[in-house]
């Protein structure tokens, strides 16, 4: 069409009226027209009597022609001007008061054969898809897509675009009221822009984040990583755990939980005894990891000879619940004999650390005992016990020997002397083994168990060390295995396996010579290539699998170290290996390999090695660091060619996105299309990722997305839609967001079209918290409530308290809408319900007592205060008064339009403005409402509205119980229109749900229909409407039997052919 | 581009636009149009005026216009016939600058309106063809069978689109002053546009109408990112500034109406001032208003409901709304171009979509400032109550003629007002 022709509105109307012709003339039900000669001598007579003189084909008044029908085809041609026709005649606006009248008989006959007519017209066409125009997503369907497409619900790309408006049955969701401008579309592309920047460069493609920081995104896949450490390793309370100067949060992780698993193998012992499976449940009520549970058990229960675990098999074996403490007390020593923590920052380096947690050395050929000797008591000698201790495997072989003996001076300048020449006692000979063989002549030597009792003379004890060096004798003890002890007070026990622990020395100095020295206090010796200490070697190395100190570095970034060259540290293959399963593992995995990816760590290191480099050589050798140099390198080239071979991945990750945006799968030259935008970025110098964010923010305002196109089939045929826009459909009428996961796969295999897959799908989605924006945008936007928080229309001097309560009375309406689709509820309940929602403040607005906190909650028996349904909700109350009084014109004329679907004669011409005591303070609202309408000419409307408002005067005009307005008595009873008396809310209430029930579920069926197919509803609905009445009628009016009666229609699955589409409406 | 979509308007503007810098003196400023609206009409007993020049008397409600009445053109009754024919307010108001027949029911459709018709043709030499600006927020509901969006919406850029509002001053800031091409902005915009076509050819007509808005404006935006930069060089007038002497007013919108108000009117003048663009559309408020004064005492009645009597607060609220008229003028006239001010270089239009509250519009209210370059003759009244040929659209014609425009036939009339 040329622009000259849509801009001349003569040309189109004269367009418009002949295209109504043909329509009729080429409708293949006009061909069967119905014999009744209704037309002829039912109606025209009475046009001809009342009608002609001012809508003949001459005077045409308000540009109507009656005249010009003659027949019943051409009223099957142009049915609008019929229906206005009944409206006006059944308003008693036409004929004119001042103008001959029709007898009251004649006038019912005349309707009923027209709308015998029109009622055969809208059974001929029933089912037209009718004109539905091309929608744009509204601004909040565009917000719910963008945040399901992105799983982020903080996005609020639309906040700043313009509101839309509605058309049709009153939605936003009707293509005529959306539209596009140059100014709008700026907007769109910078929102999408802006959505692109919430893009997450991954190895698999990418994903969306709350933030837009590379910063942020690494911290929330730590975030992730930690929470998956935390599922195993969260212990009991927030307990600060002091590990050789490591502090340990249990509740951020990184221990093992052990007493809850030891707790679990000893309450349920039985159970798990029992051979059957039980690990899983067992795991699964307790929080536990099912895998460590049973390498646990197995540990505990194995019948495989154990030196070092063989005790702790004793206990536990007897252990009752109570002994649990205990028991996780003794393999807690264990845990701190065997393990040794380091700094993280240091790993790498020369002389590093290898790992954040390093088996300590508890197995050693030589030790060395040092004692501080104390103060002698009463000048007598000290006395000091050299214990050899056996381990509990036979002490045959278990020969030590004692070297070099000798006491220390403290203070400086005195020699050391040798323990020969100080002048001690000793139990056992010098230079001899017990069985005589000679060995060095300072030395002693003693058989395990056994003590070797030496006295010292206070001259040589005083403030000196003891120092002696054990070993085992290189032949007679060669597959021996002893703990020594240097100790002033005598064993009581020389059997048995000391535990012993690690103390740490702390060396100070510069950051380069940080160091912490690790000793065990009491290691297995052992001669290094015995059998001995392989099997003590191997037992220890049980002990460790079995019960390390700690599952994972939980920390993984180093924040607390003076100098650190590692910026995040993975270490948690004990957790890996003990905890998890394999998905979790996988997930584990791939979350490092995102964290590393994202938060390109790799390429930060090789800056933080060259910062360290030149700090490191402004006051010490930095050479420590020079083995790091090449894996650093190296480690940021291989992540440069990672990132290089990701690049494709990525690209295709957003045509697959694209698929999800544009709600169908994408025409392979589509695929090509998005592929070469991007090659042409790259080919302007744009790099990758800022090419990627283009390409991103190019879907995102591409009109696939941002509009609901649907193919129209060829010629004048309506047609199905495809399974994609049949799926779309029905995502955008009960979600106002594009297709999930599921129901693109019911699209996809086509399984959406069958009758129970598409039923599971609608109860599905009516249950999902998604449902909540039906509540928004259906009900709210249907009963003028849309948006009502933003509402700022009350007086604050009137009403301060309204500000605090709007988002409340909002609130209220959108829970009982989303409770009423998503339990399937009757449809009567919107007059009708005896339950609401409220909080305390709306409770306390309501005169409710009982209701405490802000949470809302369901509140049945409502109808005793006066409330029950969307009647007597404080948002419509509210919203239907002025700014500082109520408004029974606002109300009756809502409840007239909006909730009966009643049409209103037009404000007649000429009304003088309203007296000023329309801002009275001393009269009633009524009286004022009567003044105004005691004017003939605006009866005919009032009658039809003031009736309601008035019964409703006994809310104030913030939805408060009065009973008392402008000083004066409230009166609340009133004249409907069709004749009833009504007194107040109640039995306006009751009057709405039982005599005008049909009007009311009508109404609901002619708005839900309006909304779901996104137009106004035309003659040709009619018999669906009924459909829908009746379906909810047979059944107790859940609400789902008029979505699926619906969704089951023709209008809803099919589209006008191409051509068709260009007719008006019929 | 390598577009061949036939484009319903966009394909003349830019035809029509060069020609008219080209034939354009250089030297001479252009005319500059605004329109300010306000809903609901006037006092019915205060909106008068009478007599010429220095001694022209006003009603109440046109006091705060008093220290420019030598400004002034006030005109009397005429009126929109199509306005007549729907129902009340939304029907009264969304062809108030077209002329055009509204469409009820589920239909949207009135007329290009005369501003964006001049926007269309007169507005591209300019880095913005045309700003729309607002103050209230419109209305999501149907009314009366007539969508809200009609009494929201008087500007429309296709009789089918109606021109979107700028509500945020600091959005419509942006729009004026903010550049926004960046790098891969026009190879995206390119790859949609080569979309939306494929796309146009697999839907219906009616549908391809609408996409047409799209593809139109996916164009324009591509058209401002090519013309950044390039400002200034085709005329030789230079406008008294070029850059913004205000500073970018905060993000979100004011709470306070009289400083939203204010916000919006001074960047309608900034927008002028700097030659940024030549047409602008003000609505203070939209018919059916829900806006209230709590700053004027008045906070107990929403702006629709005073309107339906005759109260001194319904003056005072009046008077608020010319006193933005007044300010607008006042600062416009304060800006020296030459010889001329702006204000005498510019048309004012302020108008409503009703004579009164009680819906009345057998005659609207219509007062103009300024001098059109020296085209329209101030301090005079109008009154056309008893003469045939009252049609609001003559006046429309004669000032787009002003801008050198004459379509020779717009909405309901085909002749100028001679006396304009």
């Amino acid at each position: 069409m040329n622009r000259e022709l849509r801009n001349s509105q003569h040309i189109l109307r004269k367009f418009t009226a002949a295209a109504a012709l043909f329509c009729a003339v080429n409708d293949p039900a006009a061909e069967m027209l119905p014999s009744t000669p209704q037309f002829t001598s039912e109606v025209r007579p009475v046009l001809e009597r009342y009608c002609f003189s001012c809508h003949d084909a001459e005077t045409k008044k308000g540009e109507l022609n009656l005249e010009r029908f003659t027949s019943v085809k051409e009223v099957w041609g142009d049915t609008e001007v019929w229906q206005k026709v009944v409206e006006q005649v059944s308003l008693g606006e036409m004929p004119p008061m001042d103008k001959r009248q029709p007898s009251a008989e004649e006038r019912k006959r005349f309707l009923e054969s027209i709308q015998r007519i029109l009622g055969e017209v809208a059974e001929a066409r029933a089912g037209d898809p009718g004109p539905v125009v091309l929608r744009r997503l509204n601004n909040a369907e565009y917000t719910y897509t963008v945040q399901d497409l992105a799983g982020v619900e903080s996005l609020d790309p639309a906040k700043e675009f313009p509101a839309d408006s509605a058309a049709g049955e009153g939605f936003m969701n009707t293509g005529a009221s959306l539209v596009m401008s140059p100014a709008l579309l700026q907007k769109y592309l910078d929102a999408a822009k802006k959505m692109a920047e919430h893009a997450v460069l991954t190895p698999e493609g990418f994903r969306f984040s709350e933030k837009t920081t590379r910063r942020d995104w690494a911290e929330e896949i730590l975030g992730q990583i930690r929470a998956l450490y935390a599922r195993y390793t969260t212990a009991e309370g927030a307990e600060k755990v002091n590990l050789q100067g490591i502090v340990f949060n249990t509740n951020e992780g990184g221990r093992l939980p052990l007493r809850r698993y030891l707790e679990a193998t000893i309450a349920e012992r039985e159970k798990l005894a029992s051979g059957g499976d039980y690990f899983q449940t067992v795991a699964r009520n307790r929080g536990l990891s099912p895998k460590y549970l049973r390498i646990l058990w197995e540990g505990l229960n194995s019948k495989d000879e154990a030196l070092l675990l063989g005790p702790i098999r004793e206990r536990w074996a007897k252990a009752q619940l109570g002994d649990v403490d205990a028991l996780t007390a003794e393999i807690g020593k264990w845990q701190n004999a065997l393990w040794k923590f380091t700094t993280v920052g240091h790993i790498g380096k020369a002389g590093g650390p290898k790992a954040w947690m390093e088996p300590v050395e508890s197995i050693t050929d030589k030790q060395t005992l040092k004692l501080k000797l104390p103060a002698p008591k009463n000048g007598g000698p000290v006395t000091v016990f050299l214990v050899a201790t056996d381990i509990g495997d036979g002490s045959e072989n278990d020969v030590v020997v004692w070297s070099m003996p000798r006491l220390v001076p403290g203070t400086k300048g005195k020699t050391e002397i040798p323990l020969k020449d100080s002048g001690a006692t000793v139990s056992a000979e010098f230079g001899k083994l017990p069985d005589g063989t000679t060995i060095e002549g300072s030395s002693l030597a003693s058989q395990a168990p056994g003590v070797i009792e030496v006295k010292i003379p206070l001259e040589s004890a005083l403030a000196a060390e003891f120092v002696v060096q054990g070993t085992l004798h290189s032949e007679a003890g060669r597959e021996g295995s002893v703990q020594l002890q240097l100790t002033t007070e005598k064993p009581k026990e020389l059997r048995g396996l000391a535990i012993g622990e690690v103390t740490v020395k702390e060396s100070g100095g510069q950051w380069t010579s940080q160091r912490r020295d690790f000793t065990h206090t009491s290691p297995i010796i052992a001669q290094a290539a015995s059998a001995k200490w392989k099997r003590f070697e191997a037992e220890l190395a049980q002990m460790r699998e079995l019960f390390p100190a700690a599952l994972c570095y939980s920390k993984i970034v180093p924040v607390d170290e003076v100098v650190t060259l590692t910026l995040a540290h993975r270490e948690d293959g004990h957790l890996r290996r003990l905890m998890l399963d394999g998905a979790e593992a996988r997930e584990l995995d791939r979350l490092w390999s995102e964290y590393e990816f994202v938060s390109q760590n790799a390429l930060l290191l090789v800056d933080a090695f060259e910062q360290l480099w030149q700090y490191a050589t402004q006051d010490a050798d930095p050479k420590v660091f020079e083995p790091m140099r090449q894996p650093i390198a190296d480690r940021a080239k291989a992540f440069r060619t990672l990132m290089v071979q990701r690049e494709g991945t990525q690209v295709d990750a957003v045509v697959q996105f694209a698929e999800k945006a544009y709600r169908r799968p994408l025409k392979p030259e589509e695929s090509a299309e998005l592929k070469k935008l991007y090659s042409k970025l790259r080919a302007e110098g744009i790099g990758h990722e800022e090419s990627f964010r283009n390409l991103l923010a190019r879907v995102l305002v591409s009109p696939s997305f941002l509009y609901r196109l649907e193919e129209a089939p060829v010629g004048k045929e309506t047609a199905a839609v495809n399974n994609w826009e049949l799926a779309t459909r029905l995502s955008y009428f009960l979600w106002s967001s594009g297709p999930d996961a599921e129901l693109r796969a019911a699209a996809s295999s086509g399984t959406l079209r069958n009758t129970g897959a598409i039923e599971t799908q609608i109860a599905r989605m009516l249950v999902d918290k998604k449902s909540a924006r039906l509540a928004r945008e259906f009900a709210a936007a249907w009963l003028h409530l849309y948006d009502f928080e933003s509402l700022d229309e009350k007086s604050e001097r009137h009403f301060p308290e309204f500000a605090g309560l709007k988002s409340v009375m909002q609130t209220e309406v959108e829970l009982f809408f989303t409770d009423l689709f998503q339990n399937d509820r009757s449809v009567l309940s919107i007059v009708n319900a005896d339950y609401t929602f409220v909080n305390e403040a709306l409770a306390k607005h309501y005169g409710i007592e009982g209701v405490n906190g802000a949470e809302f909650q369901r509140v049945e028996g409502v109808k005793e205060h006066s409330r029950g349904g969307v009647l007597g909700m404080a948002a419509t109350l509210a919203k239907q008064a002025g700014a500082s009084r109520t408004s029974p014109i606002l109300r009756g004329t809502w409840i007239s339009e909006v909730l009966l679907g009643e049409k209103l004669p037009k404000p007649p011409k000429g009304v003088p403005p309203l007296p000023e005591d329309a801002a009275s303070e001393t009269l009633t609202m009524r009286e004022i409402v009567q003044r105004h309408t005691r004017d003939s000419r605006c009866a005919n409307c009032h009658s039809r509205i003031d009736g309601y408002g008035f019964a409703m005067e006994g809310f104030d005009a913030i939805g408060r119980r009065r009973d008392s307005d402008a000083g004066q008595p409230l009166l609340t009873n009133s004249k409907l229109h069709d004749g009833t008396a009504v007194s107040g809310f109640n039995e306006l209430r009751d009057y709405l749900a039982e005599t005008r029930r049909d009007a009311v579920v009508q109404q609901f069926c002619r708005k839900l229909l309006g909304y779901a197919l996104g137009r106004g509803v035309l003659l040709s609905d009619r018999p669906l409407i009924a459909e829908m009445q009746r379906a909810l009628e047979v059944n107790d009016y859940r609400f789902s039997a008029a979505v699926k009666t619906i969704v089951r229609s023709k209008q809803f699955r099919e589209i006008r052919g191409k051509e068709a589409e260009q007719l008006a409406a019929n | 581009m390598g577009v061949t979509i036939a484009l319903p308007w966009m394909e003349s503007v830019r035809v029509w636009g060069d020609a008219a810098s080209a034939a354009k003196g250089a030297s001479e400023a252009p005319v500059r149009l605004g329109v300010l609206f306000a809903g609901n009409g006037f006092h019915s007993k205060e909106w008068w005026a009478e007599g010429d020049g220095a001694s022209m008397k006003l009603g109440k409600v046109l006091q705060p216009l008093a220290p420019l009445r030598e400004k002034i053109l006030f005109i009397r009754g005429l009126y929109n016939a199509e306005a007549q024919k729907g129902n009340i307010h939304s029907s009264q108001t969304g062809n108030l600058l077209s002329g055009a027949p509204l469409s009820a029911g589920g239909e949207i459709r009135s007329g290009t309106s005369f501003d964006q018709l001049l926007a269309q043709r007169y507005g591209n030499s300019t880095k913005v063809p045309s700003l729309v600006l607002g103050c209230e927020k419109s209305n999501p509901s149907v009314h009366k069978n007539y969508s809200m969006l009609y009494s929201s919406h008087i500007s429309w850029s296709s009789p089918t689109t109606p021109t979107p509002l700028e509500l945020y001053p600091a959005l419509a800031f942006d729009r004026l002053f903010k550049d926004e091409a960046a790098r891969g902005d026009q190879s995206v915009l390119d790859s949609v546009l080569v979309e939306a076509k494929d796309f146009r050819r697999q839907i219906s007509s009616a549908d391809q109408l609408k996409l047409d808005e799209y593809l139109d404006s996916v164009r324009e935006v591509e058209t401002r990112i090519e013309n950044a930069g390039k400002k200034g060089e085709l005329q030789g007038w230079r406008p008294s500034i070029t850059e913004p002497n205000m500073k970018r007013p905060a993000d979100g919108i004011p709470q306070d109406i009289s400083e939203h108000m204010r916000l919006m009117a001074d960047i309608m003048v900034l927008g002028f001032q700097t030659d940024t663009t030549r047409v602008c559309t003000l609505k203070l408020n939209n018919d059916h208003s829900s806006l209230r004064f709590p700053h004027l005492g008045v906070d107990y009645m929403i702006h629709h409901l005073l309107s339906h009597s005759d109260t001194p607060d319904w003056l005072k609220v009046n008077q608020f709304f010319l006193e933005q008229v007044a300010y607008i003028a006042r600062k416009m006239d304060s800006i020296q171009e030459g010889e001329r001010t702006l204000l005498d270089n510019s048309m004012l239009m302020f108008c409503s979509s009703m004579l009164t509250g009680s819906h009345d519009a057998s005659q609207l209210p219509v007062v103009l400032l300024g001098g059109a370059g020296g085209k329209m003759k101030g301090g005079r009244v109008l009154n056309y109550r008893d003469k045939g040929e009252r049609q609001l659209c003559r006046l429309y014609l004669s000032l787009m003629e002003k801008c050198d425009y004459r379509p020779g036939k717009f909405g309901d009339a085909s002749m100028q007002l001679e006396e304009v």
